[in-house]
């Protein structure tokens, strides 16, 4: 309900939107997490163009922001955008806005609607004049968080690619270029993947930009190879910090993340890269020295894993 | 009068091999093909050609290329090997003399002698055209139509040699036909009439030797006199031994074909057919490096071959390939093993190993048994997922409709991704495949061809993975329509079909005779045939040896078991496909009662039509409309019951089998499955659950690691559920190994690190 209310906020008092942000920006100082990367997530909900759109991709929209809510610190920390608010000023206004210093850890930014190209150039569809490609990097290039993910799930987002790289920033298009102009149905898989365990490759209980990805991008295959259809969208990534974005969280790291004690959750993020590291140098090692090695790491990581179930 | 004069003059060699199994272009090329109006230098060249002497022939042929006459100078260009400038001066020498018969049939001829009867076709037609009595050009269109199916070829053939019937050229065509059908004596009475002529025309006889060498293999004479009369005649004569590899190789004798071969670019090292043909048979043989070699010396000398040009690009597709090995084991007069080499796709061997595997196991175990014969060699079974490298496997040509062919212990196939889902049954066609291997073999390659697709196609039916006898429609048309032929004659529906068909026919009746004979003299018949072949026995002597009665009595006694079998839907089969049509026209306009009433009624005289277009599907479809889904649940049982295996309706009579608690032979159909199209993630994950859950760990095993080859979304659930497999079955140290590659992909995961710490004794 206070979700709802945000939201609402938003789009009565637009003209008020300095103020709002600077009191979310307080608050998000104030809550930002002990264990887990303090994160901000924007969600915008473009022009559908008729009914049908309209309300599917406020939808979509409304149940990633719900998702990211769950993981939030603060609810004021998820800031969805549609209707008739997600107008370009608006957007680029919220954008700019956001902290330059004390800035969270990890900025998340998804549009969810229709992007077309116009003399070349990408624009997403929203209420009034387009958001460009141009305007849109331009918007987050401001930003000072470690990590952002910008999911552009829209037709013709594969145009974003190269306008929006950057080295601390992970894209994510539901197309491979602007030629692939269909309405996509990557959106609804990726929701799926945030709704959905399954998604959860590493079984952490945290769902990752690359694990949102990976799961979306097969099952909008799947989809499209079940029906004997062309698939008229290939969804691309782009950036090297897709398994470091936290998108959604279940589970006991969910239920229980404030009983957690803090030595047990950094063991068992140092006994995770010590295993990833392990698992890098798999061509260099024996086999068996290998797994004999993994699975003392792993049987340790068992351990830790029991006494946080069994409450920390 | 002028052209007898012309045919007394005329040099005879290497033709055949040109219109049959594709001409030598032997660096220097012998062009003259029976010319009956070859230009006077051109015959001093071809002479010297003739009796060997390669260099004083290219120093003949040479300055003729700049000849004044453009066709002149086409045939010396297409002497020495240049077939692109011959083929461009023939476009000129037609284009200067329009009406001339003669130039353009020698095009023709050339377009043959390049493996291009296509193209000859219509030149010798046009020839025909300008003088509808051309022989030469007659003739040349009787080669081209023979390199196809279909009896015009036949009919045009005699016709021919009725008008003219001393034609040396036209005799050696019907005395090659009648070796392809065994008919040796009279061939070689036809070859005698052959020598004659020449002798008495002058005439060079090396084609003739060459034949008389192939009727002396075909009686296991592999010593023939021909073949030193030809080499004192032309020592580099290379066709000797070149034309009668078509006999052995007809006859699936590759070792002795490559025996040949070897010989023939011995004695001609520029025989690039016969290195084209070495190539491929080595192949075949699985000696892919001396393959390789053949090919590319055949590549350097004649590009233009297609046969060469495919197979050089199919072994360059072949890195895409990995060979599994691995030991089959069988029990008789003792334990046995026998090595397995498959060559699979690197795309497919991870989820189809298990199963090409679990197949070639259980037939190996079953032939071996069933036909008394143990291997001798490694059995290499190829699967290839591109149905015309496998094409080009079989006979070097892209475009043909096999599923598989075998080439004694080196089988290939089409692999189940090669066609769309359901489009075949790639478990019968390796069970059908592999049975060829114990026939082939035990006879030492002597069984005649009817015999051993027939023993194929009755194991496919008797102990194959699908269940029932698919005999296609047209096929029951041609036993109602008298086609059959006698079994004695059997062969020839494979190797010269005379009707669209008539090969399927062949198979079916091939079939049909085996299971009479297992059914009425008891299988061990089939075994003592073989021994009976072996001994150089022909169909009718092995028939009155073995079952003591004659081939003809056969014939009757296939009537009768046909009658037997199929009386009703034969002495119906008008009534029978107009009720079939009307069942589908009534499903089209969704009248269901019709359907329903009709499709019983069809089902009645015939219940083994599973294939496109069955009425049991069709009556399943009414019921299912008409909500009586316990109805269409039979009738989609009965349907799978005699062999229908469209993988979609199977999923839907697993799932329905499954909601109705018989769970056995739900899992049954879903096994089933795997032989039409096993590149399904939800199929291999639902069958493992199955076995798991009957204690058939095994299979189960087999499922979850199909389940990995296919690359699902979440690995880690798989890894899991195969180390679970292990642990069941007491193997701790790969259960943990298993149990790690889950937690390599999932660290976090659970389920994983409860059955580590319980596998390493860390539980608490």
């Amino acid at each position: 309900m206070r979700f709802q209310l945000i939201t609402l906020h938003l789009m009565i008092f637009l003209k008020a939107l300095p103020v709002y942000i600077a009191r979310l920006l307080a608050c998000m100082i104030v809550c930002s997490a002990t264990a887990y990367a303090s994160t901000v997530t924007v969600v915008i909900s473009g022009l559908g163009g008729n009914a049908e759109y309209d309300e599917q991709f406020d939808q979509h929209a409304t149940t990633i922001a719900e998702e990211a809510r769950r993981v939030a610190d603060s609810q004021q920390d998820v800031i969805l955008v549609r209707g008739d608010a997600a107008k370009k000023n608006v957007i680029l206004s919220l954008l700019k806005n956001l902290p330059v210093s004390n800035a969270p850890e990890v900025f998340v930014l998804y549009l969810i609607g229709h992007g077309s190209i116009d003399n070349q150039q990408f624009k997403f569809n929203v209420p009034g004049p387009d958001i460009t490609g141009q305007e849109l990097a331009d918007a987050l290039n401001t930003l000072n968080a470690a990590r952002q993910l910008v999911v552009v799930s829209s037709s013709s987002s594969g145009a974003l690619l190269e306008t929006l790289a950057a080295p601390n920033r992970v894209v994510i298009t539901a197309t491979k270029n602007a030629k692939e102009r269909n309405a996509v149905r990557f959106t609804e898989y990726m929701v799926n993947a945030l709704t959905d365990t399954a998604a959860d490759l590493n079984k952490n209980e945290s769902i990752s930009a690359q694990e949102l990805f990976s799961y979306a991008q097969s099952a909008t295959e799947n989809y499209y190879t079940r029906e004997k259809l062309l698939a008229p969208e290939h969804a691309r990534i782009e950036g090297e910090l897709a398994d470091q974005i936290e998108v959604a969280r279940y589970g006991v790291l969910l239920e229980k993340k404030d009983d957690i004690s803090p030595a047990l959750l950094a063991r068992r993020q140092a006994l995770s890269s010590e295993i990833d590291s392990l698992k890098a140098r798999k061509d260099d090692v024996d086999e068996d020295t290998y797994f004999d090695t993994l699975q003392e790491l792993m049987i340790e990581l068992a351990d830790i894993q029991r006494s946080i179930d069994a409450g920390g | 009068m002028r052209n007898r004069i012309l045919i007394t003059r005329k040099i005879l060699h290497r033709t055949l091999s040109g219109i049959f199994a594709g001409l030598l272009l032997c660096g220097l090329a012998a062009a003259e093909e029976y010319d009956p109006n070859r230009d006077d230098r051109l015959l001093s060249c071809d002479n010297i050609y003739n009796r060997g002497n390669i260099q004083g022939a290219i120093d003949c042929y040479t300055p003729l290329t700049s000849d004044q006459s453009l066709h002149v100078s086409a045939e010396a260009s297409w002497a020495l090997g240049k077939t692109r400038d011959a083929n461009e001066l023939f476009r000129r020498a037609v284009a200067e003399q329009p009406g001339n018969p003669h130039i353009r049939a020698r095009w023709g001829r050339l377009f043959l002698s390049t493996h291009q009867p296509s193209e000859a076709v219509p030149l010798f037609e046009e020839a025909m055209q300008l003088d509808p009595d051309y022989l030469h050009a007659q003739t040349g269109l009787v080669a081209a139509l023979l390199t196809q199916s279909g009896s015009e070829a036949r009919q045009l053939l005699m016709e021919l040699s009725a008008q003219h019937p001393d034609d040396i050229e036209l005799l050696l065509l019907q005395s090659r036909l009648l070796l392809e059908s065994r008919n040796v004596d009279a061939a070689d009475a036809l070859l005698d009439r052959a020598l004659a002529s020449a002798e008495e025309n002058n005439v060079t006889p090396l084609d003739i030797y060459a034949l008389k060498v192939s009727a002396d293999l075909l009686r296991d004479n592999d010593d023939s006199e021909w073949v030193q009369k030809a080499l004192d005649y032309s020592p580099a004569y290379g066709d000797i031994y070149f034309i009668p590899v078509h006999y052995h190789l007809i006859n699936y004798r590759y070792v002795e074909s490559v025996d040949l071969l070897r010989k023939a670019v011995e004695v001609q090292p520029t025989h690039w057919s016969a290195h084209s043909q070495l190539g491929v048979n080595l192949l075949r043989l699985n000696d892919i490096e001396g393959a390789k070699k053949h090919l590319e010396i055949a590549y350097t000398g004649d590009p233009y071959d297609t046969a060469t040009v495919n197979t050089l690009r199919l072994l360059d597709t072949l890195d895409d390939f990995k060979d599994i090995e691995t030991e089959i084991e069988y029990s008789h007069n003792g334990a046995g093993t026998a090595p397995l080499v498959m060559r699979l796709h690197k795309d497919e061997a991870k989820y189809i190993t298990p199963y090409v595997e679990d197949l070639t196991r259980r037939a190996v175990q079953t032939f071996t048994s069933r036909y008394n014969f143990e291997l001798e060699e490694p059995l290499i079974v190829e699967l290839f997922p591109n149905h015309d490298d496998f094409a080009v496997r079989t006979v070097s040509t892209p475009g043909v409709g096999l599923l598989g062919v075998t080439f004694g212990y080196l089988l290939a196939m089409d692999s189940p991704s090669a066609r769309p889902p359901g489009d075949f049954h790639w478990g019968s066609t390796l069970w059908h495949e592999l049975a060829h291997v114990f026939t082939i073999k035990k006879s030492s390659h002597r069984m005649p061809r009817w015999f051993t697709e027939g023993v194929s196609v009755y194991e496919e039916w008797s102990t194959g993975p699908l269940r029932g006898r698919h005999l296609p429609v047209n096929v029951l048309e041609a036993i109602k329509e008298n086609k059959l032929l006698p079994v004695a004659d059997l062969d020839s529906g494979f190797v010269r079909p005379t009707y669209p068909n008539q090969v399927t026919v062949s198979y079916m009746q091939a079939g049909l005779i085996c299971q009479m004979i297992s059914r009425r003299w008891g299988h061990d018949k089939l075994p003592q045939m073989l021994v009976e072949f072996n001994n150089r026995k022909n169909t009718s002597e092995a028939v009155e040896a073995v079952l003591g009665i004659s081939a003809q009595q056969l014939d009757r006694e296939l009537q009768k078991y046909i009658n037997e079998e199929f009386g009703q839907v034969i002495s119906q089969f008008d009534e029978w496909v107009e009720i079939v049509n009307s069942v589908n026209r009534a499903s089209q306009s969704s009248q269901w009662a019709t359907v329903v009433a009709l499709a019983s009624q069809a089902n009645e005289i015939y219940p083994e039509f599973v294939g496109t277009g069955s009425t049991w599907v069709a009556l399943h479809d009414a019921y299912v409309a008409l909500g009586q889904h316990d109805d269409a649940v039979v009738a989609l049982k009965t349907w799978y019951e005699h062999g229908g295996y469209r993988p979609d309706l199977l999923h839907q009579l697993a799932h329905r089998l499954r909601d109705d608690g018989q769970t056995t032979l739900a899992t049954e159909v879903l096994e089933s499955i795997n032989w039409v199209y096993p590149a399904n993630i939800d199929l291999h994950e639902r069958l493992g659950q199955d076995y798991f859950a009957t204690g058939e760990y095994n299979k189960a095993l087999r499922e979850f690691k199909s389940l990995l080859g296919l690359n699902p979304h979440d690995k880690s659930v798989v890894y899991l559920d195969i180390a679970r497999t292990y642990q069941q079955l007491g193997d701790t140290r790969l259960a943990k190994r298993n149990v790690l590659q889950a937690l390599e992909q999932a660290p976090f995961f659970r389920e994983a690190q409860d059955l580590l710490l319980e596998l390493t004794g860390d539980s608490s």
